[in-house]
């Protein structure tokens, strides 16, 4: 396993994320530690590794951090993910399932996600969108069910946009960021798409 | 050549000379486009921060056309 340091002390963004970028391009699995001083600089190379697919784990210490990013090897996973779940997406932009009563709508979010965390087949990939980006941050009522959906291959995507709106992308508690443009592709190249 | 549907991040990646640009923006309109929208692509960005989508991408552009020139 490879291990190389990306010292970006001192850099200005995009800096710290082009360079945290060509190193992660440059191995083929293994870790890779960044040191970043400013918070800006560590969300988006945090965001950089989630949007590859890397596992992160941060450290923080005075005004620096230290990011762990480990990098698999490719289509480690692809053999399980094409096992359980289908090419189905489900686009969710609120954090209540329908019109009516915000309580009623919050138990049936709740009660749908169960139902995908307990079906055969799972959706391929599941878009968080305007209200619906509270479901993916912490605090959520349906984040165990969140998680566990991930863990089975499910990617969990939230609209970046969205999260900056409500100041929530500190709070994100799973999945990856995610920008309008993947949205759009994620829709389009599904098989079926379920909008709640 | 850089269009509209690229993220900030593909951009400055790809023609880091662009960096100045944004930076240049960045001043004028008192934030960081490459802190905020990183992952955002140049459409996004530019109604997040309210910047002209027309003039943003002449500049890029015209930067790549210098780059060329002087190569």
């Amino acid at each position: 396993m490879e291990s190389k340091i990306v010292d970006a002390r001192g850099m200005a963004c995009p800096m710290p994320v082009i360079n945290t970028k060509k190193v992660l391009e440059a191995i083929e699995e293994g870790s890779v530690t960044t040191f970043v001083d400013n918070e800006a600089a560590k969300d988006n190379v945090i965001a950089l590794a989630n949007s590859m697919g890397c596992g992160v784990d941060v450290q923080h210490e005075g005004n620096e951090y230290r990011i762990q990013i480990t990098k698999k090897g490719t289509n480690i996973n692809l053999g399980e993910q094409t096992a359980d779940t289908d090419n189905t997406t489900i686009f969710i932009s609120s954090s209540e399932m329908g019109r009516g009563s915000s309580e009623l709508g919050d138990i049936l979010m709740k009660s749908f996600m169960f139902t995908l965390v307990e079906s055969e087949k799972a959706p391929q990939t599941i878009l968080f969108v305007n209200g619906g980006v509270y479901l993916t941050c912490e605090n959520s009522p349906v984040l165990d069910h969140l998680v566990n959906l991930q863990n089975r291959g499910v990617e969990i995507l939230s609209c970046g946009t969205c999260l900056d709106y409500f100041k929530l992308k500190e709070k994100l508690a799973v999945g990856q960021i995610t920008n309008m443009y993947t949205i759009y592709e994620k829709m389009d190249s599904a098989d079926k798409v379920i909008s709640l | 050549m850089i269009t509209k549907d690229m993220t900030i991040l593909d951009i400055v990646d790809k023609y880091p000379e662009t960096i100045d640009v944004f930076q240049a923006y960045d001043k004028t309109h008192l934030t960081c486009i490459c802190c905020t929208s990183l992952f955002e692509t140049l459409e996004n960005t530019v109604s997040m921060h309210n910047l002209d989508l027309v003039k943003l991408l002449s500049d890029l552009n015209k930067t790549l056309q210098k780059i060329n020139i002087e190569e």
